[in-house]
């Protein structure tokens, strides 16, 4: 009986938070995407169009983001059935977005016009021990090269 | 050409049907894809005790229920229980009952009731004896019993409680638990006394057709529910009794026959009643 309520209190404490936090992280990210959208990140190897001398410097983001036992909960009685698995791909999408972000922002700190070779990477934590019943977590790394304008960068270094 | 910049359409990656939507849909199919287990297991169960040898289950639960009297009552007792004993013999004679053999027990408790228990036992409380006034009545609850017996009602009735806990067990999964085994012993005991209502009416005409057999009318058949219903016995704990029957009045009505109305009652014994207790 503990068991059974300690769960489902869990349960009821992620979906409050859980829900919360990810409706309130949805406006942030959509908010500052706006603001960061002068500042183009492509996949581009190379970026012909700039007409001015530029130097490149690798610019990352990283985040590390938990599911909640709600998540976790809906997902595992999502693998009976089979289908996507939406509690998972809000929180997916919020990590990539957010560190996509954490990566531009860095690289409007360093007055880049553009990052190139952008590339997004993956890993999840404490993999192993998420059979026990422990909440896993997932990190997203976002990295790329910053073109900053020579002389901008000349007056930073 | 001009680069501008625009923001994604947003809902590509991720859905906007609402968690809790998707958490009811998800969990109402499981439990519906477990409850409907449980009920194919509980229907075979059903089917196949009726296979188990009446043997077998005496040999099985005989042990079983032999104590439902305090200790120091069993010796004052056994008067009382060896002339229901002889009853239900009567009944079986009359009834040429042979494949079963019935073991009548007391129980101390103040409120009327009888049970039937797997391996043949039958449990009547003191609160019955006391209840009611002729013999005919108390052999229609025998015979009522008999009839649970006859239709393995209560063999039927561990089968389901064992399934049931079996089912607790696993999907709680806490066998360590106090509270989860005392759940399971309570749905075990619940699906033991709960017999359905077709259960209870079909046990009901076997035990009016037992006591007609043995004297020869069915006067007597509705005085236990009769008593029951009566105002002054009204604050009887009888609740948990009759919630999971047929209403009283219904079972009065299919039991009383008003042409046996001048027919002879036999009283019970003194000895029966046993004031000291109740």
């Amino acid at each position: 009986m503990i068991e059974l309520s300690i769960f489902l209190l869990l349960l009821v404490v992620g979906y409050i938070f859980g829900h919360w936090g990810e409706k309130k992280h949805f406006r942030s990210i959509i908010k500052r995407e706006l603001e960061m959208l002068h500042v183009p990140v492509v996949t581009l190897k190379s970026y012909p169009p700039l007409t001015r001398d530029v130097d490149g410097v690798l610019v990352s983001g990283n985040v590390v983001v938990s599911i909640d036992h709600f998540k976790k909960f809906l997902a595992s009685l999502r693998n009976l059935f089979g289908g996507r698995v939406t509690s998972y791909e809000t929180l997916l999408d919020r990590a990539r977005r957010e560190a996509i972000l954490r990566m531009k922002s860095s690289a409007i700190e360093k007055g880049a016009e553009v990052v190139i070779n952008t590339r997004i990477e993956t890993a999840s934590i404490s993999k192993n021990s998420a059979g026990n019943g422990n909440v896993g977590s997932v990190e997203v790394v976002a990295y790329g090269t910053a073109l900053i304008p020579k002389s901008i960068y000349k007056e930073q270094n | 050409m001009k680069y501008t910049p625009k923001q994604a359409p947003e809902g590509i990656n991720t859905s906007t049907e609402h968690p809790l939507k998707e958490l009811v849909l998800l969990l109402g199919s499981t439990l519906a894809i477990i409850l409907g287990l449980i009920y194919f297991v509980i229907i075979s169960t059903d089917y196949l005790v009726k296979y188990i040898p009446v043997s077998v289950e005496n040999e099985i639960f005989n042990n079983k229920f032999t104590n439902f009297s305090a200790p120091s009552a069993i010796q004052e007792l056994q008067k009382q229980e060896e002339y229901l004993n002889d009853l239900v013999e009567s009944l079986q004679v009359a009834g040429e009952i042979e494949s079963h053999k019935f073991k009548v027990h007391i129980i101390v408790n103040q409120a009327p009731n009888a049970f039937a228990y797997p391996g043949g036992n039958i449990g009547v409380t003191t609160g019955l004896l006391k209840l009611l006034d002729s013999e005919n009545g108390l052999a229609m609850v025998l015979g009522h019993e008999i009839g649970h017996h006859l239709a393995r009602d209560p063999i039927k009735g561990i089968g389901r409680g064992v399934i049931i806990g079996i089912f607790v067990y696993t999907v709680l999964g806490i066998g360590s638990d106090e509270w989860i085994q005392g759940l399971i012993g309570e749905l075990t005991m619940a699906s033991l006394m709960s017999f359905s209502r077709d259960q209870e009416r079909a046990a009901d005409q076997i035990g009016k057709n037992l006591i007609f057999q043995h004297y020869g009318h069915t006067r007597g058949a509705s005085e236990f529910f009769e008593k029951i219903n009566s105002t002054e016995n009204k604050f009887i704990d009888s609740i948990n009794y009759l919630n999971s029957h047929p209403s009283t009045e219904e079972r009065i009505l299919s039991l009383k026959n008003s042409m046996d109305d001048n027919k002879e009652l036999k009283p019970l014994p003194d000895f029966l009643v046993l004031d000291s207790r109740s």
